[in-house]
């Protein structure tokens, strides 16, 4: 150790400041004599490269192989502890939502805006999970609790403390799903005013393209079903491109899904055909194997409509294993009445009846008028074809009944020209009048929204 | 996984406290089991990491008391060989296989984890686990978690409850310790 300079910094001071020197802690100046003497003093340079050498070979320690075995009991206290806090959070979210689904429904608004703890984004957005999942098993359900959904979020994005674009953008989204909700309950003017809203918080949302695609799909499956059909597979192709330019080809192949349900049940089934097709390539089953059963299940029921029964007979098992995996009762109601229809034109009159008798129960069970209506009109053609007028007519009546209630002119229309038709079969009864009613019911089943379909579910 | 490494590092530093490996590793068992029951009290205050080894050099320090250790650490010969042509041209060696590695970033070394280098590595890593053993408890805790585990500074002197002139000045002499067991490793070879 020698004395290489004069300046401040000798080899003791060098070695003493060493560790200063490597976190570069000290003054510039000193920082400087210390640089100085670095390059003066060769014992120190060694000195500073074995310290640093040391160092490294310090921080190689921890990066041996052999690990040591993480004690198994820790790991699992570990896992339950992450299980347990997780089920607690969701406890409490469980909690609220039925503390508000227990306020008296004009009192919810009230109390969502004086009552703290109902003004979280995560409130709003489990309820909102749990309309989606309950929109198909219960759709009246479903639609209280994607109100509670809208009322919990649009007084976040009017006054809470989160960012207001994304509170804007779930309530956006709440909207669309109690659209959604209320067109599957029947109540077309109260979706149309739903999506006017959704339309609304997008505008002061965030304006990520995500959100309105998210919109416009589930927007396209309600003018499809008010036979705006142009307005529906527009506005589909808007969110068909919106996905695809954003690389989400899972939500692409989901919305050509949905427009391979709209043009098929628009009696465009060979359009519909390669929409589904496409889609099925595209998405991710893993991700959601309900949507691969509603693609499934469509296309085997278009195919089969178009006279590709072949093709359609391939499919339906897989679609009979996906039901059955899958056991939601909505569903394995509408696979019963599709292969109600797939006997129906196979001629077994005895097994298809059976099927749609216990369909429509379950429809109008459930509230599901809309449905009840679409499958009585199948039940009225296996009515007609074994001349059983008596059944025909109450049935018919029924049908006018529905549809008048439901405002679907259309469809009033053909059920009242049916009505009419089966008076005239009670006095004459002909076999040719019969031959006639069957044509004109054939026809009406192939031109119009007549069939079981599978909703894509949201 | 960070539970599988914050383990090792916790067993590591518990091991500056208490007479053994199982009982460092008990220590770190008790930890996480406190962690985990104790986290709903947790306020973020401090970072979870640097919160769980605070309980966990709490247990180590009380442990420690309990046990009174009084295992005499192996004397390690501190006195400089500096000078010494040998191990000199030792340490330029070392220098040399792991050159590439010293620059721009220290301490990202994989010394003897090359298959030439393994009997070396696995001694000189020998050497290292001692001297680190052999030093006091206050020093042992600022090297393992700054130069083993790569802790900033920050963290260490938040975890300590020391300042930041004082985590230097321990690092300091663990490193000038740790340096002079390495050279002796080195001159004894």
């Amino acid at each position: 150790m020698k004395n290489t300079s004069d300046s401040a910094v000798n080899c003791f001071v060098f070695r003493e400041s060493t560790t200063e020197y490597m976190e570069r802690a000290l003054a510039p100046s000193m920082a400087q004599e210390m640089d100085r003497h670095l390059g003066e003093c060769r014992d120190c340079r060694d000195f500073f490269n074995q310290v640093q050498l040391t160092v490294d070979a310090l921080g190689a320690l921890n990066r041996e192989k052999t690990a040591g075995q993480f004690p198994t009991r820790i790991l699992d206290t570990f896992r339950a502890w992450r299980d347990s806090a997780a089920k607690r959070e969701l406890n409490e979210l469980e909690g609220l939502l039925q503390d508000l689904l227990d306020t008296p429904v004009e009192e919810r608004v009230p109390a969502v805006g004086s009552i703290r703890r109902f003004q979280s984004i995560e409130l709003g957005e489990y309820a909102l999970g749990e309309a989606a999942r309950m929109s198909v098993r219960d759709p009246l359900q479903a639609r209280d609790l994607a109100k509670v959904a809208v009322v919990v979020l649009r007084k976040v994005a009017r006054s809470g403390p989160e960012d207001k674009a994304d509170a804007n953008d779930r309530l956006s989204r709440a909207w669309a799903v109690l659209g959604n909700c209320r067109k599957i309950c029947s109540d077309f003017l109260g979706a149309a005013e739903a999506f006017q809203r959704s339309e609304a918080a997008l505008a002061c949302g965030s304006k990520a393209p995500e959100h309105r695609a998210f919109l416009l799909q589930i927007k396209a499956q309600f003018l499809a079903d008010r036979g705006r059909l142009t307005e529906a597979v527009e506005v589909l192709d808007g969110a068909v491109s919106i996905y695809r330019d954003l690389g989400d080809s899972h939500n692409e192949g989901r919305t050509l899904i949905g427009k391979g349900k709209v043009l098929g049940s628009s009696g465009y089934v060979e359009e519909a055909i390669p929409c589904l097709k496409t889609g099925l390539d595209l998405i991710d089953s893993e991700k959601d194997l309900r949507l691969r059963l509603v693609a499934k299940h469509n296309l085997v029921q278009y195919l089969s409509e178009s006279g590709r029964r072949k093709e359609a007979l391939r499919m339906l098992p897989e679609a009979r294993v996906l039901h059955g995996q899958l056991s939601n009762e909505v569903d394995l109601v509408r696979f019963q009445w599709l292969e109600g229809k797939i006997v129906l034109d196979l001629e077994d009159l005895e097994a298809a009846e059976k099927a749609f008798v216990e369909v429509k129960s379950y429809f109008v069970e459930h509230e599901m008028a809309y449905d009840a209506a679409l499958v009585s009109l199948d039940l009225a053609l296996v009515y007609l074809k074994q001349a059983r007028t008596t059944e025909l007519k109450n049935l018919a009546s029924e049908m006018v009944t529905i549809f008048k209630a439901l405002g679907i002119r259309r469809e009033i229309l053909a059920a009242t020209a049916f009505f009419n038709r089966a008076q005239q079969i009670e006095q004459t009864a002909t076999m040719g009048l019969m031959q006639d009613l069957i044509d004109a019911l054939e026809k009406v089943r192939q031109s119009e929204d007549f069939r079981p379909h599978l909703s894509v579910s949201n | 996984m960070v539970v599988q490494r914050y383990n090792r590092a916790m067993v590591r530093l518990a091991m500056a406290y208490v007479p053994s490996r199982a009982v460092a590793e008990e220590v770190a068992q008790e930890a996480w089991l406190a962690m985990v029951q104790g986290l709903s009290g947790f306020k973020g205050q401090s970072s979870l990491k640097t919160w769980l080894f605070g309980i966990l050099l709490n247990r180590a320090k009380t442990n420690g008391h309990r046990e009174r250790r009084s295992v005499a650490f192996s004397s390690l010969q501190t006195s400089s060989t500096f000078g010494n042509e040998r191990a000199a041209s030792d340490w330029r060696a070392l220098l040399e296989r792991t050159s590439d590695r010293l620059t721009p970033a220290w301490g990202r070394s994989t010394l003897g984890i090359s298959p030439e280098d393994r009997a070396l590595g696995s001694e000189l890593r020998l050497c290292l686990e001692e001297a680190i053993a052999g030093l006091p408890p206050a020093q042992r805790a600022v090297i393992i978690l700054r130069d083993v585990e790569g802790w900033s500074a920050a963290e260490v002197c938040e975890l300590l409850g020391i300042s930041p002139e004082n985590q230097r000045v321990r690092l300091h002499r663990a490193r000038i310790k740790v340096r002079s067991a390495v050279e002796t490793y080195l001159c004894r070879r």
